[in-house]
């Protein structure tokens, strides 16, 4: 009665009228005799079949009863095993699809949607923020539970190790604004303002500037990766279970870390930018390095240094934030992961800038020529 | 005798110092459902892997179906590896996908089925191993533990593969759940050709389905037979294990 394995699937009449199907009525069997199918089909349903000796897979069975136009013949000799396959198979055939209403207003509900979305968004980044200084007044009071390794860990992963490139980064933005200004200084003959121009941009606006959106790329997408992965292996789960909190171990350090990380970050930045900035001058206005750095004193300010460490922090602080927030709240899949972690960059450089915008007003007022 | 559908010569593992497997010989017959049992971290998970062509072992030969697997040739060992079905210990879904699409993943890469066909199989599949119609929709974060290795059983069955890699199939269902699970394996048995190697560590659960059972210790296959002949194995590890297994010495050998 058992059928015989691994043979290659027949199909045969018998004497009395009987449709007689053996060997291996697989996917494998049946994709080397793809004539087979049109021979079942050309027999009729209504005739007496006999698949008890055929070895039947659910693709097989699946095949048989599509060619059968959906349905047993009645005069059917199986083995219960295959019945039992087909009633599984009918059982799972796709249910009625449902009729897509058309809606004329999807558009204007999918900005709706997409506002409120962000919204929500930014009532959690407020939240996180919230929780961040909740657990800095728990610090306050339980200066023990400094997650002290943790922070060292994050202060050397966000900011020693983004040194070299930093460095890179800051000393050829600092040539190339050097060259292309000098060529249009040396036009009106006023080379030495050179230093004034490099100065206060890159104090100001780029060492800050660069160092972030570094930052960001680096440090946030990782932050990002990395709690959306414990979330998605339950490690978070298994923290709150233990009455250690999220934030206070995982939030906590990396937020701060970048806070204090990245004004040195920036000063760091600033001052290769100014070097490579003094090399091209000297190359291309014939500025000695004594000059340079003679008047730069004179006419750069200390404010705009100031400016350019408090921007770094609130820099740093905003891209703490954002990439702990996308991580805490990253969907529990891959795909989602991958989301979160495009987003946290992309948000957390689009802030950087608009919080820098919003810096240049507000302190315009520094900019004012001296008296 | 046909030629055996896996075959392992020699095998030996180390993780740096550790050696796990230690000229390790083992032969699972064509058609049958071998039980591999050993104590956890014995290195069984390790041996499936060997045999699947994920890894390669430090010295030793691994034939399956009559080829010999090496992770370099993948390419070339697709079709070998499509005849193959592998329940992971910890169900290993795609996280992005649905259950069903899950299912259906490996019936639409291996061609030759429309999309509605595969689906159709895929819930076939998903009911077979006791998965409600709704279930399919879900992704794998939002299922039970238990759900998770029914869904991972559908996506290891889905093709109707000659050889079945199962590791813990059984850990985690409910005892009905271990029963259809029985039932199914053996269904699909009757139905076509079928060799199963299943790690586990519920031997009764099982014991129904089992031809043989090797076991694994001392860093080689230290007994394999028939249930019953393994129990009465001298051997320390064996007689501690099947003493912890049945401390009132009942019977459920075969
Ligand atoms: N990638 C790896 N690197 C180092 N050691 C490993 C690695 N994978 C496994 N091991 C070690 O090999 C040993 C065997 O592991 P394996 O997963 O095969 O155990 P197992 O027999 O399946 O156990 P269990 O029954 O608990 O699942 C363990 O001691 C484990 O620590
Ligand atoms: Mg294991």
């Amino acid at each position: 009665m058992n059928p015989t394995f691994a043979a290659s699937p027949t199909l045969r009449l018998s004497a009395d009228g009987e449709v007689q199907l053996a060997g291996s009525w697989t996917f494998a069997g049946l994709r080397d005799h793809a004539g087979l199918r049109a021979a079942v089909r050309a027999q009729s349903p209504q005739a007496r079949w006999d698949v008890s000796h055929a070895e039947l897979d659910a693709v097989g069975a699946l095949w048989l009863w599509q060619d059968w136009q959906g349905q047993l013949p009645a005069a059917l000799r199986a083995t219960e095993a295959q019945r039992t396959l087909w009633r599984d198979l009918v059982a799972a055939q796709a249910p009625a699809p449902t009729p897509i209403r058309r809606d004329a207003l999807a558009p204007l509900r999918a900005v709706g949607r997409g506002a409120l979305a962000l919204l929500t968004q930014a009532q959690l980044v407020c939240m996180l923020w919230g929780r961040l200084l909740l657990a800095s007044l728990h610090l306050l009071r339980h200066p023990s539970a400094l997650p002290a390794r943790e922070l060292s860990a994050n202060i050397y992963h966000a900011g020693v190790s983004a040194l070299g490139i930093t460095a890179l980064v800051g000393l050829l933005i600092g040539v190339v604004l050097s060259y292309l200004s000098s060529q249009q200084l040396a036009r009106y003959g006023a080379n030495v303002l050179i230093v004034d121009l490099l100065g206060i941009s890159i104090l100001r606006e780029l060492g800050p500037l660069l160092a972030a959106i570094l930052v960001a790329g680096r440090s946030g997408s990782a932050m990002t990766a990395q709690l959306g992965t414990m979330k998605l292996n339950q490690e978070l789960d298994a923290l709150a279970a233990m009455g250690l909190s999220a934030t206070l171990r995982l939030a906590w350090p990396k937020t701060v870390a970048l806070l204090l990380v990245l004004p040195l970050l920036a000063v760091w930045t600033s001052a290769l930018a100014l070097v490579g900035g003094m090399l091209a001058a000297h190359w291309e206005l014939g500025l000695s390095f004594g000059q340079f750095l003679d008047r730069f004193p004179r006419v750069v300010k200390l404010v705009h240094l100031w400016i350019g460490l408090g921007k770094s922090a609130a820099f740093g602080l905003l891209i703490g934030l954002i990439g702990c927030h996308f991580g805490l709240t990253a969907p529990p899949s891959s795909e989602g992961l991958g989301r979160a972690t495009t987003r946290a960059v992309v948000a957390a450089i689009t802030l950087v800038i608009v919080a820098d915008a919003l810096f240049a007003v507000l302190f315009s007022i520094t900019l004012r020529p001296r008296p | 005798m046909s030629a055996p559908a896996v075959r392992l010569r020699g095998v030996s593992t180390r993780f740096g110092e550790r050696v796990i497997h230690h000229q390790l010989d083992l032969d699972v017959q064509q058609g049958e459902v071998l039980a591999l049992v050993g104590a956890s971290g014995c290195g069984k998970t390790t041996l499936l892997r060997h045999m699947i062509g994920l890894t390669q072992p430090a010295a030793g030969v691994v034939e399956v179906l009559g080829v010999r697997v090496s992770p370099e040739q993948f390419l070339a060992q697709r079709g070998l590896r499509q005849r193959c079905g592998v329940l992971f210990q910890s169900g290993a879904l795609f996280s992005a996908l649905s259950v069903l699409e899950n299912v259906a993943l490996p019936l639409l890469e291996r061609g030759g089925l429309g999309r509605a066909d595969a689906a159709h199989i895929a819930r076939c599949k998903l009911a077979q191993v006791g998965l409600a119609a709704e279930d399919g929709d879900k992704l794998p974060a939002q299922l039970s533990g238990g759900m998770i290795k029914r869904a991972a059983l559908a996506r290891a069955l889905a093709l109707d593969p000659e050889l079945l890699f199962l590791d813990e199939p059984t850990a985690g269902l409910d005892p009905l759940g271990a029963q259809a699970f029985v039932a199914l394996i053996a269904e699909l048995r009757a139905l076509h050709g079928l060799t199963a190697v299943m790690v586990t560590h519920e031997l009764e659960r099982v014991a129904p389905l089992l031809d043989r059972v090797a076991v694994l210790a001392d860093r080689r296959v230290v007994a394999i037979g028939p249930l019953a002949a393994v129990r009465r194995a001298d051997h320390p590890f064996i007689q501690a294990y099947f003493a912890a297994h049945d401390p009132q010495g009942e019977n459920h050998g075969k």
